[in-house]
Parts: structure tokens; C-alpha cells; sequence
């Protein structure tokens, strides 16, 4: 038998995978080319890594973005709210302090 | 990396299937595998998102970019561009027809912009084959609310009080047949769900089904608690094998975490469901055939009363409801019915959903609050007419409707509006007619459908629409003679009248309402032997007006039966003897230089 609290735990566990659906907070990492040779996917998966152990309500996302090559690596936090802050020359270590200090205005997944 | 960063949904409905996704979506995983990716982004099969036209549809997460007609040699570029450097690939995204602009989130798309989805919540949004993710959405939810914290009386007053009706065709008010059915004295009580939808082009069922199993598996198990019923039949005709499949899995997975079984919820409630294929007969739709096909016997239909909500399936109570109308329990229970009656007009609350089909832009399924115009899902949502051709009709309510004409466009979607303009609601087929189509043919064809479809258990339907279908072949023959129209429309208020069930009381609609709107084309066929849309072949006549002709002699070129003759710049002939009348030349001739 399952108890309505089983069920709740059960949607709250798998409605954080789904907010990569319905994401509300973005954090855009640029993966052009040009990104990618910046070291664009390691800071990809530093931040990965970072927003899951804080349980953010934030979605990384790997796009194009058209920055200057020496600015590279770049990442865009983009609220649900419209507000963009980027940040640019980013590095595995930064990227984690950028979560970080991100945490507070995005929240966690469970309060979604 | 391990942790998944994108979710890529691809439409595993029955008309994406068909149009080639499961090879697309197999060459998707090679690639990302190829690309090192299969670790951080996860292919999902989801149901229908109703743009069948466009498929197979892919829809990448988070960004939400809408790709369509993907096909697997369009793959590498999709994963290589989009999944790794994040490059949206244009030439993949959908594209307006009049402003050829590309749009990438699905919600810009004319197609979706009026479209509010409730029956249709979850389908393509969710893996119908994951009870985890109708879960995450709210799933069971409603289930869970009814059994522990309302009395089945409550449950069907709040039904009632939504205003839901049937949505399989007559549009009987949901709450007050439930209602019946929980006073009715039986010892033992049914529910069943009619998916049986065979209505020729209607797939909205299907789509439910496929998209979203789980939510007619909470409906029913609703239902059951309401209505003083432990066990349940979805009766669904075989030809939707995909139905059939994700409904099996949805019912094993809902026993598995106990949502189906034994005192559900620790409430006390038991409940449990079978599936019960059909053969795809058109008057197993109908309820009490169904009942009688469920219980063994070949699907004919009984009189009522009794009705099955007093004497059903085995003769016990039994409420019998569509699977459209299943799909919106969910939503009433959990978020009140003032919030499903904010939605549609006073008499017919909610939305409809729609088999867009026939000559019209973008084919599909759209699910539309009621009171939606028939000119806004026709031109909005269904990008109007191709070729530029003129409007000429709109069929809804399949083989029991009819059809409304240009002057009706602006007649809102709801029960009493069609009904009133001389159509029906029906179960949601909507075809499309363009100036090509011959409205005495229409009839004829859907006539065909009802006559071969009758049981033959009683006699105004077997030899009455037999006869009216004789009529209208002879009236498409260019045979009619001077009263056949009354003869027609006398038969046509005898079966309705006389007919034991729907099939046969509805069985002349088509006649009457094609009658009522285009009489003239009617009388031009009988009268002056001439099908005014050119379709009945055997009133045609193909010549060549020789002042337009240039002689060219392409027709001459494409005639297959060498019936056209002539010399090179000098007008053509057709020898009308030789002429089998196929059309090739008209569809050829630069110079609308032929007539018929
Ligand atoms: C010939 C005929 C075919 C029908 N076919 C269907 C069908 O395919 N699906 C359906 O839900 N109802 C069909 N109906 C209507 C059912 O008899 C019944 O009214 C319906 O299942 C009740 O569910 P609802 O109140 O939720 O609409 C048909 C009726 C007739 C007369």
C-alpha cells in the first residue's frame, strides 16, 4: 500500500528532474567553438555539480553566446525573473563560488 | 559528467511512429553516444504533441526548441550543433507558412497559440510509460484527495458542480450520471471507459491514451470510490496496439505502487482494472453494444432504459464515460470545479479537443476551450485553406454531423451552438472542405460508412440507410430523378425516429445537413445533371475551349487513354468516347483552357 506521503516523496524527488522541462532560473554557459577550447565544458560540469549538491532551482544550459574570444570562458545567469548578470574568463574554480553566491536568489528545487 | 543537463522528448505517438521516429530516435542515441553526451542528456519517448503534420517532433529541454519532420540523417547536425555547442539548428525549426520565419519555442507556433490544454496536460510533456513522471505532475493526486478526505458524494457533487459533459459525443452532464449510477442498487457496480473512438479520422482518444495513460487510470479509480465500484473495463479496439500497450504498462505500474489493488491509500477503497479489446466495429462505440461486446457476445445494441448506470454490464449498475471525459477528472478534483468553469462557455465548461483533418494547413489534434470559433481553429490554429483554395465547409461530429458553411464560420465550438446551427459536437472530428469538395459526395461517403456499419438488428437502420444510400448513388451518377430529395428527407425522419440506438437515429444527419446548407447542389446533380464542384465523374464532360487553348500539347502528353488530339499550336480535342473522365489533363494545363 502507499501512503500519501510516499507520493509526495515520490513527486518531489522526480519534479526536480523535471524542472529541466519548466526551468524558472537559467545559468547559459557559452559551448561555441571558441568555449569549448576555453574549457567551456569543464565549467559546464563544475556547475553541474555545484547546483545539484545545493539542490538549486537552477538549470544549466549550454548555448552560443557572441562574446570576444578573450572574454571566453563566459557564463550568463538568467533569472526567472528576466534579470542577466554575466560573468566572463570563468574557470572551474570561480564558476563554484559563482553558484554559490547565486544560491540565495534562485532558491532550491524542493520549494520550486 | 554524470548529471543529466538536457532532456530530449521525442513524439512516440502513433503518427510520429509512422512517420519514422523510432529509427530517428535510435541514430539520436548512436550520436550522442558517438559525441560522449549520453551520460548528460536523456532521450525521452513522449505521447502526441499534436502537430502529427510536422513530424516525427523533437523538443529539446531546457530551452524548449521545437524541431520538426527530424529525420535520422538530420541527427549528427542536431547533437553535434544543438546538444554540444548549443547552436539551434534553424533549418530543423518549424516555419510560418506566409512568413517563412523560423520559430523555435513551440508556444510561438500559430498552431499552439490558442490551444489551452487540459485533457491534454500531460501528453508530450511527460513519458507515458514513467508512472514517476505523471507523478511529478501532480498524478494521483486527486486520486489520493477523494478517497482519504471526501465522501463519494462529495467527489460527484463536485463533478456535477464543474459542469462537465460527455465527451464522447452526446454530451450528457458527467456528475448526474454518475450520480445515477451511485444510487443504483446493486450489490456489485462497474465503471468502464469508452475508447473505443470510431469516428473515421477522430484519433483524440488515442492520443490520451498513448500521452497519458495514468490519468483515465485515476479517473476510473475516481470514479470507482464515487460510484460503489471495485473493478473497471477500458474497452479499446485493437488497431491502437500503442494505446493498448502504454495502458497495460500505466495499469502495472499503478497496482505495483498500490494506486490500483486493495485499500488504495489506506482508505479502505479497493479497485482494479482490465482491458477489453475491440474489433473496431463503429457500433461498439455505442454504450450498450459495447457492454454486450465486453461481456462476450457480438456488439449489438439494447434498448434503453434500463439504462447501463441502472442495468449495465452483467446487468449490474455501470457508469460508462469517455476517455476524453475520464482525462478531466484529475484536474476537477484537484483544483476545484470554479477553476475548470473558468474555462469555456456557461452550458459547455472546459475545452474540446480536435482531430483537425481534410484540406487544411496544419493537420492535428488542438484542444480549444469551448466557445472557440470554427473561424479561429480553421484559420488560426489550422493556417486555413491550402493552394489558395476558397472554404467551403466544416464536418463535425463524424458519420451522426454535418456539415456548416462559410456563413456559419463564426459559430462558436460548444454543444448548443452546434446543435443549433444544424451540426453536432460529436466526439471531435473536424474535416475541413475546400470549393473541390462535392457536398452531395460527402454525404454519400459518410452514408456508406453508417450502412456498412449497421448491425442490422433492427430494421429502419439496416434497409432504411441502404436505401437512402442507393439514392444518393444514383443522384452521384447523374440517375436522380424528381423526388428524390423528399424521398430522402422522408426516410431520413423515419430512421431517426424508428432506429433502435444512435447509429441509425443519427445515421441521416450527413443527408439533412448537406440538404439544409447546399440544396442547390442537390437539385444541379438531379436536375441538370452537373456536379457543381466536379467531382461526381459520371456527370462530367472534359472539353477544351478552343479560344483558350495554345496547343501546346501537354494534356495530349499525360492523357493516359490518348483521348486528346491536335496539332502543335493549334487548339486540341477530346474525343469524348475514349475519355475516361480521370482529371489528369485539367491538373496539367497552364491555361485553364478545360472544362468539365
Ligand atoms: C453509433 C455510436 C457510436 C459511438 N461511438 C462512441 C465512441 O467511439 N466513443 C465514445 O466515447 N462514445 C461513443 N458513443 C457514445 C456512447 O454511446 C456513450 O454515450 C458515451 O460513451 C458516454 O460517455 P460520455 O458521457 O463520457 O460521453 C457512440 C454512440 C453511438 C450511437
Amino acid at each position: 500500500m502507499m501512503t500519501v506521503a510516499q507520493l509526495n516523496s515520490i513527486r518531489d524527488r522526480v519534479r526536480k528532474e523535471l524542472l529541466i522541462r519548466e526551468p524558472h532560473n537559467r545559468l547559459v554557459v557559452g559551448v561555441g567553438t571558441v568555449g569549448i577550447a576555453a574549457g567551456a565544458r569543464e565549467i559546464m560540469a563544475a556547475a553541474m555539480e555545484v547546483v545539484n549538491t545545493l539542490g538549486l532551482d537552477m538549470v544549466v544550459v549550454g548555448e552560443d553566446l557572441s562574446v570576444p574570444a578573450e572574454q571566453m570562458p563566459v557564463v550568463r545567469f538568467i533569472g526567472a525573473d528576466g534579470e542577466e548578470i554575466t560573468f566572463t574568463s570563468v574557470t572551474a574554480s570561480k564558476i563554484r563560488e559563482i553558484v554559490k553566491d547565486l544560491a540565495d536568489k534562485v532558491g532550491t528545487a524542493e520549494n520550486a | 559528467m554524470g548529471l543529466i543537463r538536457s532532456h530530449v522528448l521525442v513524439c512516440a505517438g502513433t503518427g510520429c511512429v509512422s512517420s519514422g521516429c523510432k529509427m530517428m530516435q535510435e541514430a539520436m542515441q548512436q550520436a550522442l553516444e558517438r559525441h560522449g553526451l549520453s551520460s548528460e542528456i536523456k532521450v525521452v519517448e513522449t505521447g502526441c504533441f499534436g502537430f502529427c503534420k510536422e513530424g516525427p517532433i523533437v523538443m529539446v529541454y531546457p530551452e524548449g526548441t521545437f524541431y520538426c519532420q527530424v529525420k535520422p540523417e538530420d541527427v549528427e547536425e542536431l547533437v553535434s550543433e544543438h546538444l554540444l555547442k548549443g547552436r539551434i539548428v534553424e533549418r530543423l525549426l518549424y516555419k510560418e507558412p506566409v512568413s517563412e520565419r523560423a520559430i523555435s519555442l513551440f508556444n510561438d507556433i500559430g498552431f499552439y497559440q490558442k490551444q489551452q490544454r487540459v485533457a491534454l496536460r500531460n501528453c508530450g510533456k511527460i513519458n507515458p510509460e514513467s508512472i514517476e513522471e505523471y507523478i511529478a505532475r501532480d498524478g494521483y493526486q486527486a486520486l489520493a484527495k477523494a478517497v482519504t478526505q471526501m465522501t463519494p458524494t462529495q467527489v460527484i457533487e463536485m463533478v456535477s458542480e464543474s459542469g462537465l459533459r460527455g465527451r464522447g459525443g452526446g454530451g450528457f452532464p458527467a456528475g448526474r450520471k454518475w450520480e445515477f449510477a451511485r444510487v443504483a442498487q446493486g450489490d456489485i457496480k462497474y465503471v468502464v471507459c469508452n475508447a473505443d473512438e470510431g469516428d473515421p479520422g477522430a484519433f483524440m482518444d488515442r492520443s490520451i491514451l498513448e500521452g497519458d495513460p495514468h490519468s483515465v487510470v485515476e479517473a476510473m479509480a475516481i470514479a470507482g470510490y464515487a460510484i460503489g465500484a471495485k473493478q473497471g473495463y477500458v474497452y479499446v479496439r485493437a488497431e491502437y496496439p500503442i494505446a493498448v500497450e502504454r495502458l497495460s504498462i500505466a495499469i502495472k505500474q499503478a497496482r505495483e505502487l498500490g494506486l490500483l489493488g486493495k485499500n488504495i491509500f489506506g482508505s479502505g477503497f479497493d479497485f482494479d482494472l482490465g482491458i477489453r479489446l475491440g474489433a473496431g466495429a463503429f457500433v461498439c462505440g455505442e454504450e450498450t453494444a459495447l457492454l454486450t461486446s465486453i461481456e462476450g457476445h457480438r456488439g449489438t445494441p439494447r434498448p434503453r432504459p434500463p439504462y447501463p448506470a441502472v442495468k449495465g454490464l452483467w446487468g449490474k449498475p455501470t457508469l460508462i464515460n469517455n476517455v476524453e471525459t475520464f482525462a478531466n477528472i484529475p484536474v476537477i478534483i484537484l483544483h476545484g470545479p470554479a477553476k475548470f468553469k473558468s474555462i469555456g462557455t456557461d452550458t459547455s465548461p472546459g475545452t474540446k479537443v480536435f482531430a483537425l483533418a481534410g484540406n487544411i494547413n496544419n493537420t492535428g489534434l488542438v484542444e480549444v476551450p469551448m466557445g472557440t470559433t470554427l473561424r479561429e481553429i480553421v484559420y488560426d490554429i489550422g493556417g486555413g485553406i491550402p493552394g489558395g483554395k476558397a472554404f467551403k465547409a466544416c464536418q463535425t461530429g463524424g458519420p451522426s454531423g454535418g456539415c456548416l458553411p462559410a456563413e456559419l464560420l463564426d459559430t462558436p465550438v460548444d454543444y448548443d451552438s452546434l446543435t443549433a446551427a444544424g451540426s453536432m459536437m460529436g466526439s471531435g472530428g473536424l474535416i475541413v472542405m475546400d470549393e473541390d469538395n462535392c457536398m452531395v459526395d460527402v454525404a454519400r461517403f459518410f452514408l456508406e460508412f453508417t450502412q456498412d456499419e449497421s448491425c442490422g438488428k433492427c430494421v429502419p437502420c439496416r434497409e432504411g440507410t441502404k436505401r437512402m444510400l442507393e439514392i444518393l448513388e444514383r443522384i452521384t451518377n447523374g440517375e436522380g430523378v424528381a423526388g428524390d430529395i423528399e424521398l430522402l428527407e422522408e426516410l431520413a425522419e423515419v430512421i431517426s425516429r424508428t432506429s433502435l440506438c444512435g447509429l441509425g437515429q443519427t445515421a441521416p444527419n450527413p443527408v439533412l445537413a448537406t440538404l439544409k446548407f447546399f440544396r442547390d447542389e442537390y437539385e444541379a446533380h438531379i436536375y441538370e445533371k452537373r456536379c457543381p464542384a466536379g467531382v461526381c465523374q459520371a456527370l462530367l464532360s472534359y472539353a477544351i475551349v478552343a479560344e483558350k487553348c495554345k496547343g501546346c500539347g501537354l494534356c495530349k502528353k499525360v492523357c493516359p487513354v490518348d483521348a486528346i488530339s491536335g496539332d502543335l499550336r493549334q487548339p486540341h480535342t477530346i474525343d469524348k468516347d475514349k475519355c475516361i473522365k480521370c482529371g489528369a489533363c485539367v491538373a496539367k494545363c497552364p491555361f485553364k483552357a478545360i472544362s468539365r
